[in-house]
C-alpha cells in the first residue's frame, strides 16, 4: 500500500516537474541558453500568488492565468532588453547567455527577498484529500496536476499548430534551416523565452499550492528542470514529461525512505547517473 | 537591369575573410552556375545573398533595390529562396510541416495550404511521405523536400548549394531535370555545383570563385572551354 501511496505522491510531483521544465526546455532548445534564472521565475510567481491569495482571497485559477500574461512579459521584456544584446556569435553567446541568466538569478532572488522577505509562504487551497481505497490524494495536489498536464497541452497544441509555434520547432531543430525559410529569429527568441518564463511562473503558481516555499529556493527549481531536460534528453519534449515523472518519484521514495533533506539531492544523482551511463537521456536525440 | 547583382561582395567570419570581391548578376529566368574548388566561398556568397551571414561591404541589388544587410526575413520576402547545402531540414518536423515552414514569411503565410496541395500534384512522393519526419527520407527524397520547401515561398530566383550532393548518379539527374523544370516555369536559378560538367550543361552563364573573389565569367560554353577550368574542375590533363 504505502508503495501505491509513493506512486501516486511521485506522479502528482512529476506533473509540476513537467511543466516547470518544459519551460526551461523550450528555451534551451531555441535559444541554447541554459536559463539559471528558471527557478527564481518559479519562486517568485509562487510568492506573488501566496500574497495575493492572503490579501486578496484570490483564486489559484484566476491567479495562473495572472501568472502566465505576468511571466510572459517580463521574459519578453528580458530577452528584448538583455540577452538579444549579447554578441551575436554562437561561439561565445552560450558562455556569455550563461554568465547573464546567473546574474539575473541572483538580481530576481535578492529582488524576491527584498520585496517579500525571507519567510516560507504557501497558497492554503483545498486542504483536504480524497481517500481512494486507503490512498490519499490531497486535493492540492491532484488539482495542481491536473492544472499542469493542461497547461502542458495547450503549449503542445501551441507549438504543433500555430504558425508561431512551428517557427519555434524549426529553429530548436536547424537555425540555419529556419534562417533559410525566412523566419524572424529574433523575433522567435523573443517568443521563446516569453513562452519559458510564463510557463515557469504558471509552474510557480501550482508549486505554491503544494510546497511552502521563500524566495532564495530558486536554484532548487532550476536544478530540478535541469536534471528533468537532461534525464528526458535536451530538447525532447516527450523526454521532458517523462524525466519529470522519473524525478517526482525519486523524490517520493527518496522523502519516504531515506527523509525530505535526501530527496532535494535526487536531481543531483539522477543527473550524474543519467549524464554517465544514457548521455542523451531517455529519449534524446543521439545528435543533440 | 538585371534580377540580381552583386558587386564587390565582402564577408568574414570574425578575423577570417572568406569573401573579397565577388561580383557577378543573374537576368530574369536564367540559370547562372558559380564554380569554385572547396573553400572558395560559394555557401558564404549564397549565405550572405541571403542575409544569413552579414557582408561587410559591397552591394546586392535585387529588382533595383539594395538588400545586402538586411535580415534573412525580410529578403526571403523579397522573392529569394535558399536550397542549402546539406539541405538542413526540420528532421523531426513532418514532411508536410517542412513544406509549409516554406510558407512562413508573410507575403506565402495566406496561401501556405493552396501551395502544400500543389507540392504535392507536382510531387506525388511527398504527398505519400507527408507524415513521415522528413529525416526519415532517403538522400533523394530529402533533397526533393529542400527544393520544394524553397520553391514554397515562390522566389523569382532560388539558389541552390550544391543540390546533388551525396546523393547517386539517376538521382543526381532527376535532380538536375528537376531544376532545369523549375527554371523553364520563369524561375531564375543560382547553381552551385561539384558536379561543374553536368551545371554547366544546364546554365547559360557561369562564374569562377577563386579564394572568395570572382576571377572568371563567361557563358557557360566559355567556361567549359576555358584551360584553367577544364583543368582544376573538369578532370582533362590535356585538351583533347
Ligand atoms: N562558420 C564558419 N566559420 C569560420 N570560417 C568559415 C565558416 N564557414 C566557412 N568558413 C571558411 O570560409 C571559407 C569559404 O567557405 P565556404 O563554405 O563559403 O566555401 P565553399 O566554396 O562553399 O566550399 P565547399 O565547396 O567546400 O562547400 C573557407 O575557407 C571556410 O573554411
Ligand atoms: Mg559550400
Amino acid at each position: 500500500m504505502t508503495v501505491v501511496q509513493l506512486v501516486v505522491n511521485g506522479l502528482l510531483l512529476g506533473g509540476v516537474f513537467a511543466l516547470s521544465a518544459l519551460g526551461f526546455n523550450i528555451i534551451y532548445g531555441v535559444m541554447r541558453v541554459v536559463n539559471l534564472a528558471h527557478g527564481d521565475v518559479v519562486v517568485i510567481a509562487a510568492m506573488v500568488c501566496a500574497l495575493a491569495f492572503g490579501a486578496l482571497g484570490l483564486n489559484p485559477l484566476v491567479l495562473l492565468p495572472v501568472a502566465v500574461a505576468g511571466g510572459f512579459v517580463l521574459g519578453a521584456a528580458i530577452h528584448r532588453l538583455l540577452l538579444r544584446r549579447l554578441p551575436a556569435e554562437t561561439a561565445s553567446t552560450e558562455a556569455s547567455s550563461l554568465t547573464l541568466t546567473f546574474g539575473l538569478s541572483f538580481f530576481l532572488a535578492g529582488g524576491g527577498l527584498a520585496l517579500f522577505g525571507g519567510s516560507f509562504r504557501s497558497v492554503p487551497f483545498l486542504t483536504g484529500a480524497f481517500d481512494v481505497g486507503g490512498i490519499s490524494i490531497p486535493q492540492a495536489k491532484l488539482l495542481a496536476f491536473a492544472l499542469a498536464l493542461v497547461l502542458a497541452a495547450a503549449l503542445a497544441a501551441f507549438l504543433r499548430f500555430t504558425a508561431a509555434g512551428c517557427a519555434i520547432r524549426a529553429t530548436s531543430q536547424h537555425l540555419e534551416g529556419a534562417l533559410a525559410c525566412g523566419v524572424d529569429i529574433d523575433r522567435v527568441r523573443t517568443l521563446s523565452y516569453g513562452l519559458g518564463t510564463a510557463v515557469a511562473a504558471a509552474a510557480g503558481a501550482l508549486m505554491s499550492m503544494i510546497y511552502n516555499l521563500n524566495p532564495q529556493m530558486g536554484v532548487q527549481f532550476t536544478v530540478n528542470a535541469f536534471a528533468v531536460v537532461v534525464i528526458g534528453g535536451l530538447g525532447s519534449y516527450a523526454g521532458c514529461v517523462l524525466g519529470a515523472l522519473v524525478l517526482g518519484l525519486a523524490n517520493a521514495f527518496t522523502s519516504y525512505f531515506v527523509g525530505a533533506s535526501l530527496a532535494e539531492a535526487a536531481p543531483y544523482v539522477l543527473f550524474i547517473l543519467v549524464s554517465l551511463l544514457m548521455p542523451s537521456g531517455l529519449l534524446g536525440r543521439r545528435t543533440a | 537591369m538585371p534580377l540580381l547583382a552583386v558587386r564587390d561582395l565582402e564577408a568574414a567570419y570574425g578575423d577570417f575573410k572568406a569573401l573579397h570581391g565577388v561580383s557577378f548578376a543573374v537576368e530574369r529566368g536564367e540559370i547562372v552556375s558559380i564554380v569554385g574548388a572547396n573553400g572558395a566561398g560559394k555557401t558564404t556568397t549564397l549565405k550572405s545573398l541571403l542575409g544569413i551571414v552579414h557582408p561587410t561591404a559591397g552591394t546586392i541589388e535585387l529588382d533595383g533595390t539594395r538588400i545586402e544587410g538586411r535580415r534573412p526575413s525580410d529578403i526571403v520576402e523579397r522573392g529569394i529562396a535558399l536550397v542549402p547545402e546539406g539541405r538542413n531540414l526540420f528532421r523531426e518536423m513532418s514532411v508536410e510541416e517542412n513544406l509549409t515552414m516554406g510558407a512562413h514569411v508573410p507575403r506565402a503565410r495566406r496561401s501556405a495550404r493552396s501551395r502544400v496541395a500543389a507540392m504535392y500534384e507536382r510531387f506525388p512522393i511527398l504527398a505519400e511521405r507527408r507524415r513521415q519526419p522528413a529525416g526519415t527520407l532517403s538522400g533523394g527524397q530529402q533533397q526533393i523536400v529542400a527544393i520544394a520547401r524553397a520553391l514554397m515561398s515562390e522566389p523569382s530566383i532560388v539558389l541552390m548549394d550544391e543540390p546533388s550532393l551525396g546523393l547517386a548518379p539517376r538521382i543526381t539527374l532527376e535532380v538536375f531535370a528537376l531544376i532545369r523544370q523549375i527554371n523553364e516555369r520563369g524561375t531564375a536559378v543560382v547553381l552551385v555545383e561539384q558536379n561543374v560538367v553536368q551545371a554547366l550543361e544546364l546554365a547559360a552563364r557561369a562564374y569562377v570563385l577563386s579564394e572568395g573573389k570572382t576571377v572568371m565569367q563567361g557563358s557557360a560554353a566559355e567556361i567549359r572551354a576555358n584551360p584553367e577550368v577544364k583543368r582544376r574542375f573538369l578532370g582533362e590533363n590535356s585538351p583533347p
